[in-house]
């Protein structure tokens, strides 16, 4: 027995948000760490198509923005929350300390601290985080973006060259969050027992009735039911996957440690063989999650 | 209603692509005096805006690495937790 977890436009949402934002990391991140990802500028045959190709994401990663994020509102105004447990856009007291009690009842269960698991609606805690923290991260880079690409528009830039230099850090800097915001994403959500090798609902839109009842009990005596077959993994392989996704974090953690203040240049980081295998991994896994979402993406669409 | 809300959202989505799609060609990163240069500003005002320009980047650059070091150490703890927490459901699944 399956339920409908998201509808199309959440699918579609999904996909070009996270397809677009992970070759925007792919293509910007190099110009933060030449030294260490300057072979991303070769496969894409260059610096200048490098840039090219970026600009060419950010104006997909915009058009999703704009595009659902006016859909989102105007469908909740229109049709109301429907099956969502997130209250008045997420906005209300009530909602947010529902969320920060759930988020400690659900860490102190899985640290032995608590005997049963909390019950969670469509969206748990962690999934709450993810739809509020990752809209406002692109429109940070979005607005920095934008800056940047038309710095003469901007007054406090024409008449203070130096504030070009501050946004140029603030945009790479949520950008190097951002990798580390996916690699844990997928991480949690597609590489963990149970869910490897990856989850397929936020690409097929459902979810097996199972799974729901033990993830989001809250939500299933409200969900729709849907035709389709449930596919059960339980390969060990995600134990690997995971490992070498904690490695690649700790050492992607280590990197900021590893940075220098170079006044105008910003950031920098020197040739480090740490910092060269974390960036050199991360990247390398954004390549493959490419690939997987739209594989993925078209399998959900025959499913 | 569902059609209007679609050609509602498509309308602004295309009014906030504008700028940047008839720019899209115009731009290249390495060449082009569309970055704001130094040289622009007038010589008795230079030295003193690239102090001030000096004090605000360090500031900044500062601020930005403290987070991400802080960012970095909780993304980490985070997901070790997520996923001995999946495990731990899988567990009982399996069981």
């Amino acid at each position: 027995m399956m339920l409908k977890r998201f509808s199309w436009h959440q699918r579609l949402a999904h996909f070009v948000g996270s397809v677009s934002g992970m070759m925007l990391l792919i293509t910007g991140l190099p110009i933060m760490f030449p030294e260490h990802l300057g072979w991303v500028f070769g496969i894409f045959g260059g610096s200048t198509v490098t840039m090219f190709l970026h600009r060419v994401f950010a104006v997909i990663l915009i058009f999703s923005f704009a595009y659902f994020g006016t859909y989102f509102v105007l469908e909740r105004i229109v049709r109301g929350r429907g099956d969502s447990n997130i209250k008045n856009f997420g906005l209300s007291a009530e909602f947010i300390s529902e969320v920060v009690a759930g988020a400690v009842r659900d860490i102190l269960w899985t640290l032995g601290l608590r005997r049963e698991r909390p019950k969670f609606g469509k969206y748990d805690w962690i999934m709450v985080s993810d739809i509020y923290l990752l809209p406002v991260l692109a429109f940070i880079e979005i607005i920095t973006g934008t800056i940047m690409w038309f710095p003469r528009s901007f007054d406090f830039v024409t008449s203070n060259p130096g504030l070009f230099f501050v946004v140029r850090t603030i945009h790479a800097g949520v950008a190097f969050f951002l990798l580390l915001f996916v690699l844990a994403h997928a991480g949690i959500l597609h590489l963990t027992p149970g869910n490897f090798p990856i989850n397929m609902s936020i690409f097929s839109g459902k979810i097996s009735r199972r799974k729901a009842e033990v993830e989001h009990e809250k939500w299933v005596e409200v969900a729709e039911e849907v035709e389709g077959e449930e596919k059960k993994s339980s390969s060990k392989l995600c134990y690997v996957f995971g490992a070498i996704t904690i490695v690649n974090l700790i050492a992607l953690a280590y990197v900021p440690f590893a940075m220098r203040n170079e006044w105008l240049a910003g950031l920098r980081v020197s040739g480090d063989g740490i910092v060269t295998f974390a960036l050199g991994l991360g990247v390398v896994t954004l390549i493959v999650y490419v690939i997987a979402s739209v594989i993925a993406f078209v399998k959900g669409i025959k499913s | 209603m569902s059609r209007a809300i679609v050609a509602v959202a498509f309308v602004v989505a295309l009014i906030a692509l504008y700028p940047y799609v008839s720019n899209i060609s115009t731009v290249s990163s390495l060449k082009g005096s569309y970055v704001f240069k130094w040289s622009e500003i007038p010589i008795e005002k230079r030295g003193t805006l690239y102090g001030e320009s000096l004090k605000t980047v360090t500031k900044f650059n500062n601020a930005v690495k403290v987070l991400l070091e802080i960012a970095g150490i909780f993304v980490v703890i985070l997901t070790v937790v997520e996923y001995y927490k999946y495990y731990k459901i899988h567990k009982e699944e399996v069981e």
